[in-house]
């Protein structure tokens, strides 16, 4: 009896969470597979169940190229049969240009790129700056070239773009620089450093100088030759001299963060992308590290309140990034075929989240979700700059993923959270609920008015009630509805009297659009 | 508050900073200095000249400075002997005793975003921390006190832009942009007034056949702190859509004759609306008024921007004093500097003004300050204070102790940085001249 009451429980869940888990078993021969369930086992959790295809799809698209799949995608993409669909879907999405389009937009946060207070870089730098980023990014180049010219070149920060690095700074000082350096290229704060470290390792920056032109805001980043015999300590402590007529002291922080500090660099860039995908690092505060322990402390075992969920998985991750040579892509790419980034959202129970044994809830991001909004309806906002020197204007229907001035932003970015590139902190960005997000989901004029537009698009295009439903599920949730959404939506199609009976469709999308399942990574 | 190690187990749990925002309001401490004494202002009203007011035009007038300096414009008297203002505003000289008038404002940066980033927080910028703006601060510091539903601190109608002026703090006390035109047929604030008319019925139909629809969350086990923040979100915004709150922003309930009265363009509306909103309790209001960046040709567009700020600010003040708000309101009104007093003739200015920090004018009435005085004095150009030069700081003290805050307290912030709200020290020269009673 006992028994029989479990299963029929058991049954009934599975039924209501029938467009959203898969019966499909995660391949345990895979590496990064073998370390997860290794890691719920010993954590006393089950594995998780695996997300369905369409879960899966959204995910994937949303997460690597900041959209929602089309409909055709979704169409396609569960149609295939092919046993690694999900695979080779995964380098589709990885290979295409959106890919670089959302990516640029984490670098630009993460290297605080706008024109304006406090930053100050200037538009035609910006542009510049962001261009070179997310090409260098779409051509995967390896991140540690990527980071080496950052910290090492000078020169115009019109015509050099990596110069703009040392210029994106709300504070110049080499104290502040020095911070900026950590937070970046470490994913440390200062508070990891003793105050003499910290100022030994400003002393590397204290020679860099900015010098402006005849061409109006144009400045020059160049190392000061002034024959100074530079004291300067590393992050792992160790001290150098440098003299700084000889060898820009820049120079020598780049050798050290690709030879011997490359485990800083590494485990940084790991926990960044691991955070970009499941919003949270593998230490889940992803950009406040610790310092690596010292003798006494692998001995004794760490106290750190932030720490890795999982020291192995920490282990594997900047393996891989190692032996693809620093690729970006690379490291999606495993993150993305992993159990865990595949797994249901549908427990959120503090225990599972507390080690990774779900796929965690978080609300999109705001650029991606007026995206969202504006990809499914067709009706973009205009993005113009603030600066009138000169007025820059986006041309029409740019997707606020590809802005590439943190200074342009309208009223509804902010309102979602989009971050203010300040301080580059990866918490900038904020992905909590208020009440004005909801008032615009729910009574916006503007967006009442786009999704009117959209229905009557959809209506045109298809004849039948169902076809439409279902058009709109695919556009908006990236799946078929099921049937007894589809028989809701007869009922309350019949209820309407004839005049009203467009509301129907309209009243649909309204809903879907103010739905959990539209607003959450799930 | 609550300490580093906490927090940091905090975001272990929730992984994200944002969950913050649930427990924000709970973290404030009751910021009241002035219980016991006279009653701290309820509202603030910030009338931002963005771009820059020249402060020989309005209430620095120069009569004998020469054309050079005044471009043949003079002053006219006030109705408080002795104070004389420039003849761009003979309303507000009709009012000369319901504010007082800073004619020594200094500070030392000419550009737009710097020095509005100055007059906003009184920080330098350069130190790596974006400090919050006065309302800011006052949204979130007056948000245990504050009943509404409406956003505690809201722009009419866009944001200054030049930096994010909640700063470090959470960004629920962001200002909400209302957006549109309030001197349109309806003042459509998105999102807060709901375009066409959709009834309860509907509503109510609409709500059951969401719930029919809700597989996903239907599906759900458990919750994490992401969900309760948006259910919470929910609630909050479904009370403002059932409330009345937002009828604040609905100008048409008022007569013809107000609206006429504070004038039929978007500032004046933009005054009315304010007066609206702080009869709603919102803590926090400003105009950022636009237009005033008058390089070019500065006098003939002062012919536009001067009968509209002249009639706007009298009908507020008018108004306020008559609706007895005027005691609980403080209304604040300057630009981010002032404007150069020499004139420029030359192409391509025309007879335009760059902008001037050394010196330059703002305007302070109610809630607990006096009517019908002025704090220093500039030299005969207008060039720079020749008496009780008065800094951002010495000016925010003051409205931050009006308003019943103490500026040198801790600024509780999500980042938990160790912060005061001005520098402690700010308060050696506030204004307290203006004071109507001593603090």
């Amino acid at each position: 009896m006992k028994l029989f009451f479990f299963a029929a429980i058991f049954a009934a869940l599975h039924l209501a969470a029938f467009p959203y888990v898969s019966k499909l078993q995660a391949d345990r021969t895979l590496p990064v597979n073998k370390i997860l369930f290794d890691h719920w086992e010993r954590s006393g959790i089950t594995p998780p169940e695996t997300a369905s295809d369409a879960v899966f799809l959204r995910r994937l698209t949303l997460t690597a190229a900041g959209r929602l799949p089309y409909e055709a995608e979704v169409r396609a993409f569960l149609k295939d049969k092919a046993p690694d669909k999900r695979a080779k879907w995964i380098e589709k999405i990885l290979a295409s240009p959106e890919y670089a389009d959302m990516q640029a937009m984490r670098f630009a946060d993460m290297l605080r790129i706008k024109s304006e207070f406090p930053i100050n870089l200037w538009p035609n730098a910006v542009q510049i700056y962001h261009r070179t980023i997310r090409d260098d990014l779409f051509k995967d180049e390896p991140l540690a070239g990527m980071f080496r010219k950052m910290l090492t070149v000078s020169g115009s920060n019109f015509r050099t773009p990596y110069a703009n690095f040392f210029r994106a700074s709300a504070d110049r000082t080499p104290a502040g620089l020095a911070k900026m350096v950590l937070l970046t290229t470490c994913g440390m704060r200062e508070t990891a450093f003793d105050a003499d470290d910290l100022a030994g390792f400003a002393a590397l920056f204290s020679c860099i100088r900015y010098k402006s032109t005849y061409e109006w805001k144009e400045e020059i980043v160049f190392n000061a030759v002034e024959g100074r015999n530079i004291s300067a300590v590393l992050p792992d402590g160790s001290s150098v001299k440098v003299d700084s007529a000889v060898t820009d002291p820049r120079e020598i922080y780049a050798r050290w963060l690709f030879a011997d500090g490359e485990k800083y660099f590494v485990r940084a860039m790991t926990n960044r992308v691991w955070h970009w995908c499941f919003g949270r690092g593998i230490y889940p505060v992803a950009d406040d590290l610790p310092q690596f322990p010292g003798f006494w402390k692998t001995l004794f075992g760490s106290t750190d309140e932030n720490s890795p969920f999982s020291k192995e998985l920490q282990e594997y991750l900047n393996e891989e990034f190692r032996k693809s040579n620093y690729s970006l892509r690379h490291l999606y790419r495993i993150i993305m075929n992993s159990a865990i980034f595949q797994a249901s959202s549908l427990d959120q129970s503090a225990e599972r989240l507390a080690v990774m044994g779900s796929y965690p809830l978080r609300r999109l991001e705001s650029e991606v979700l007026i995206d969202a909004l504006a990809g499914v309806t067709r009706g973009y906002d205009r993005y113009s700059s603030v600066i009138p020197e000169p007025f820059t204007f986006l041309p029409r229907n740019s997707r606020a993923v590809t802005i590439a001035d943190g200074s342009i932003s309208t009223g509804v970015l902010d309102n979602f959270g989009r971050p203010p590139r300040d301080s580059g902190q990866l918490s900038e960005r904020n992905t909590a609920s208020t009440d004005s997000q909801e008032l615009y989901l729910m009574n916006s004029a503007a967006l009442y008015r786009r999704i009117n537009n959209y229905c009557r698009m959809v209506i045109r295009r298809f004849r039948k009630e169902p076809q439409r439903v279902e058009k709109v599920y695919l556009d908006i949730l990236g799946r078929f509805p099921t049937q007894k959404e589809l028989d809701a939506y007869n009922r309350y199609y019949k209820k309407l009297d004839k005049r009203s009976k467009w509301r129907a469709l309209s009243d649909t999308v309204w809903i879907l659009f103010n739905s959990r399942e539209f607003i959450f990574h799930h | 508050m609550i300490n580093r190690r906490d927090f940091i187990k905090m975001m272990a749990l929730c992984g994200a900073y944002g969950a913050l925002d649930l427990t924000a309001g709970k973290l404030l401490p009751a910021a009241n200095i002035a219980s016991g004494r006279r009653k701290a202002a309820r509202s603030v009203i910030e009338l931002w000249i963005w771009g820059g007011p020249s402060h020989l035009e309005t209430f620095d007038p120069k009569p004998d400075a020469g054309k050079e300096y005044n471009g043949g414009f003079g002053d006219i008297p006030t109705n408080v002997p002795g104070i004389r203002i420039s003849e761009f505003l003979p309303k507000l000289a009709q009012h000369a005793d319901k504010y007082s008038i800073i004619r020594s404002m200094n500070h030392h940066t000419n550009g737009h975003e710097t020095a509005t980033y100055l007059m906003q927080t009184g920080r330098m910028p350069g130190d790596g921390i974006t400090y919050p703006a006065i309302g800011a601060v006052i949204g979130m510091l007056k948000s245990g006190e504050y009943k509404g539903k409406l956003p505690p601190y809201i722009a009419l109608t866009t944001n200054k832009g030049r930096f994010s002026e909640n700063g470090f703090l959470s960004d629920r006390f962001k200002p909400l942009a209302t957006g549109s035109d309030p001197n349109a047929a309806q003042f459509l604030v998105d999102g807060f007034v709901s375009p066409g008319a959709v009834s309860k019925e509907q509503i109510a139909a609409r709500e059951k056949f969401a719930a029919e629809l809700d597989t996903f969350s239907a599906a759900l086990v458990g919750s994490c702190p992401e969900m309760l923040s948006f259910e919470k979100a929910l609630s909050d915004a479904q009370a403002v859509l059932s409330g009345s709150d937002a009828k604040a922003f609905d100008l048409n309930l008022e007569s013809t004759e107000t609206r006429e009265r504070y004038g039929r363009n978007r500032f004046g509306q933009c005054c009315l609306a304010a007066r609206r909103l702080v009869e709603a309790g919102v803590p926090y209001i400003t105009i950022n008024a636009q237009g005033w960046d008058t390089h070019k040709k500065h006098f003939e567009a002062m012919q536009k921007l001067g009968p509209q700020f002249d009639q706007g600010v009298s009908a507020l003040l008018e108004d306020l004093q008559a609706r007895n708000l005027l005691d609980s309101t403080l209304i604040w009104c300057t630009g981010e500097f002032g404007r150069t007093p020499k004139v420029d003739y030359n192409e391509p200015w025309n007879g335009g003004r760059n902008h001037y920090c050394r010196c330059f004018s703002t305007l302070v009435a109610g809630g607990g300050f006096a009517g019908g005085r002025v704090l220093g004095k500039s030299d005969a150009r207008g060039e720079r204070p020749i008496e009780r030069p008065v800094s951002p700081v010495d000016l925010l003290w003051s409205i931050y102790e009006l308003a019943g805050i103490d500026p040198a307290a801790k600024l509780p912030n999500p980042r938990n940085y160790d912060l005061s709200i001005l520098p402690p020290d700010g308060g050696k020269n506030k204004i307290s001249e203006l004071y109507k009673e001593k603090i």
